[in-house]
């Protein structure tokens, strides 16, 4: 979490926001608490002229409210400074008394015993001295009232500020997600370049180079995959010339001895053409897709199956049937789904004993088609049944010599159309191969 | 018959040569594309089997100079190439049928056969699949060397199973050749004309697939 830029960011412009107020509004608070004092004692002097002028009369009680320029909340003290030491103070403080020996000017004078004042001292026009006073600690309450609503909306703003950071990051930030996103739901085989577009151009260059590297990968599968296509391909030439060279011997009589010997070698031939031809099958379903794929029905490629495979079934005298069938409708190259049904069930025949019986079953799960295909057989053992879809892959001791590559086959088919394919246990012992493909949508 | 080869693979070449000597063609075997022409322009031959993977001049050009050239020589396309494309390439340009290699001899033969008949415009008047040789025009049906004479229903039936040996026909396809539509059919109608078909012709002459239907082998 602490390597997430996201994080990084959102935590160093927050603490630099934080103290920044701060700073701001030490500064804010200690000159508006300044300004406040200032004006505070302005007030006090223009209260001093406003008697000089006699517009505040001292013979009358409470003669500043009267007056209407202060409330009565402000505590100010007037008193006349004329030697006889009494507080003649008409003020809303009563009950002060100043020393008459207070030089002129503003001042702070402590009452002994008693509060802080901050006196103004002048000399009216008729001769008299006035004090007009006011008491420190509430003066500075009304500075600091005034000084924390300077700053306040500064403070309200900090977790407004920071969270419109967080939300702004995330929302700057949610294009570099979503590739990594899609980069991880991608398929194997899945080379298209990035779309770098809507990227912030400081990414931009690294996908620039994740897509080039894409490229040179692509190049180097596909020369790969093309290798083994016309490895395969290469290989019919001599393969076709020796099995019409075998039949050309089987056109003569042989004697039982060498027929018996030809027998199996024309066995061994039918495997290496089979070989040949499956590893023809699995490169081509490596490479780009031939078409656009169709909505293909799979009833009729089961039945198109059927027909291929029925011989080879009815040589091995296995019950070769359809369980279960219902309309289906995929969108895939028919070609594909025949070879994987095909390989499917040839693999079943291939691998039960004669006699065995072999289901296929066509069935919708919400929405995948599923081709199921299960038999009566030997089974795979559990810890082979992750193996059997690598290429090569062979369960020992079947007796069979099939190429390997039939299961990879369809794996790579079904990878290619989205679907999925699993192996597990029949009820009766045997395998259940279960393809699931996604259903074609109809409008 | 009188066969023009055209294969570059000298071992396949002489194989193809040997087999087809074998059963009494004559052959005229050429290496390249450009002789391959020379042959086909100026001898008559009764069909051509092509290689598409030719030096000097590719074996789909070659097809397209013959059939550009009016010539109408049965032509089949014996290939490595097994990609979809070119299958349709040749034969949109008139070959008569497409054999990918490897491939059996017996197969080739059978495959020469049917394309020269054809040309030869021979409509078939019976059908055949090795085990049973229905005639369309008398309607009687030959199976293990007994000639029968069907009813009405049973030769439709069979006569649809006959048309494409090998390929598997649902209960509603049999009902939809053995009645007309506004016909009401009973249910078990298709499984008692098969009883009565099996009867006559074997046991096996018509197989049920498990879940699909009906169907009679491929034969040889």
């Amino acid at each position: 979490m602490t390597r997430s830029l996201q994080f990084r960011l959102a935590v160093s412009l927050s603490a630099i926001i934080a103290i920044a107020t701060a700073i701001g509004g030490t500064i804010g608070y200690q000159s508006a608490f300044h300004d406040a004092n200032e004006l505070q004692d302005d007030q006090l002097r223009e209260i001093a002229a406003m008697v000089d002028a006699k517009r505040i009369d001292l013979e009358q009680t409470d003669p500043i409210v009267r007056v209407g320029i202060i409330d009565k909340e402000a505590h100010i003290a007037l008193q006349v400074l004329d030697g006889r030491n009494e507080a003649t103070a008409r003020s809303t403080e009563p009950n002060v008394s100043f020393p008459q020996d207070l030089p002129g000017g503003m001042q702070s004078y402590r009452i002994p015993n008693a509060k802080k004042w901050r006196v103004f001292v002048t000399t009216l026009k008729s001769g008299k001295r006035l004090a007009v006073a006011q008491r420190v600690s509430l003066r500075d309450e009304i500075a600091r009232h005034a000084a924390w609503r300077t700053i306040t909306p500064m403070l309200v703003l900090i977790p407004l500020t920071v969270l419109a950071i967080i939300v702004l990051l995330r929302i700057l930030l949610a294009p570099m997600a979503r590739l990594a996103a899609d980069i991880d739901a991608r398929g194997e085989n899945d080379l298209v370049p990035l779309d770098a577009r809507g990227l912030p151009s400081e990414i931009a260059p690294f996908v620039t180079s994740i897509n080039r590297m894409l490229a040179r990968l692509e190049i180097a599968m596909e020369q790969q995959r093309r290798f083994v296509a016309d490895a395969a391909h290469e290989l019919r030439s001599p393969l076709t010339a020796l099995s019409l060279q075998a039949e050309n011997l089987a056109i003569h009589d042989l004697p039982p001895e060498t027929r018996s010997r030809f027998d199996a070698m024309q066995a061994g031939l039918l495997r290496a053409r089979a070989l040949v031809s499956q590893l023809l099958l699995m490169a081509r379903t490596q490479l780009a897709p031939r078409a656009e794929p169709g909505d293909v029905d799979l009833q009729a490629v089961v039945r198109e199956v059927f027909e291929d495979i029925l011989p080879l079934a009815e040589a091995k005298n296995i019950d070769l049937g359809v369980a279960q069938a219902c309309e289906l409708k995929v969108k895939a190259d028919a070609v594909d789904l025949a070879t994987v049904l095909r390989n499917l069930a040839d693999n079943a025949i291939r691998y039960c004993a004669p006699g065995s019986k072999v289901d296929v079953g066509l069935s919708v799960d919400d929405a995948w088609a599923v081709i199921e295909v299960s038999d009566n057989g030997p089974g795979i053992p559990d810890e082979e049944r992750a193996k059997v879809f690598d290429p090569f892959y062979r369960v020992t001791g079947t007796g069979e010599s099939g190429s390997g590559l039939g299961l990879s086959i369809v794996k790579n088919i079904v990878g290619k159309l989205a679907g999925k394919v699993s192996i597990s246990g029949a009820s009766g012992g045997g395998t259940l191969v279960r393809v699931c493909l996604p259903l074609a949508i109809h409008s | 018959m009188k066969v023009l080869l055209v294969e570059d693979d000298p071992m396949i070449g002489s194989a193809m040569e040997y087999a087809l000597r074998s059963a009494e063609h004559s052959v005229d075997w050429t290496h390249d594309g450009v002789s391959a022409l020379t042959a086909a322009q100026t001898h008559q031959y009764d069909a051509i089997l092509l290689d598409l993977g030719l030096p000097g001049r590719d074996g789909i050009e070659v097809l397209r100079k013959l059939r550009a050239t009016g010539n109408a020589t049965p032509v089949l396309i014996v290939s490595a190439r097994d990609a979809v494309e070119s299958r349709v390439a040749g034969l949109d340009l008139g070959a008569d049928d497409y054999l990918l290699k490897p491939f059996d001899m017996t197969e080739l033969l059978a495959r020469m056969r049917a394309v020269v008949r054809r040309r030869n415009g021979h409509a078939a008047s019976t059908l055949d699949n090795g085990v049973l040789s229905l005639d369309l025009n008398t309607r009687e049906i030959t199976a293990g060397g007994k000639t029968m004479r069907l009813s009405g229903r049973e030769f439709a039936l069979i006569e649809a199973l006959l048309i494409r040996p090998g390929a598997i026909l649902s209960r509603q396809e049999l009902e939809d050749r053995i009645y007309g539509w506004h016909h009401e059919v009973e249910s078990n109608a298709v499984e008692f004309l098969i009883h009565g078909l099996r009867k006559k012709l074997g046991s096996e002459a018509i197989k049920n697939v498990r879940g699909l239907g009906w169907m009679v082998s491929k034969g040889q």
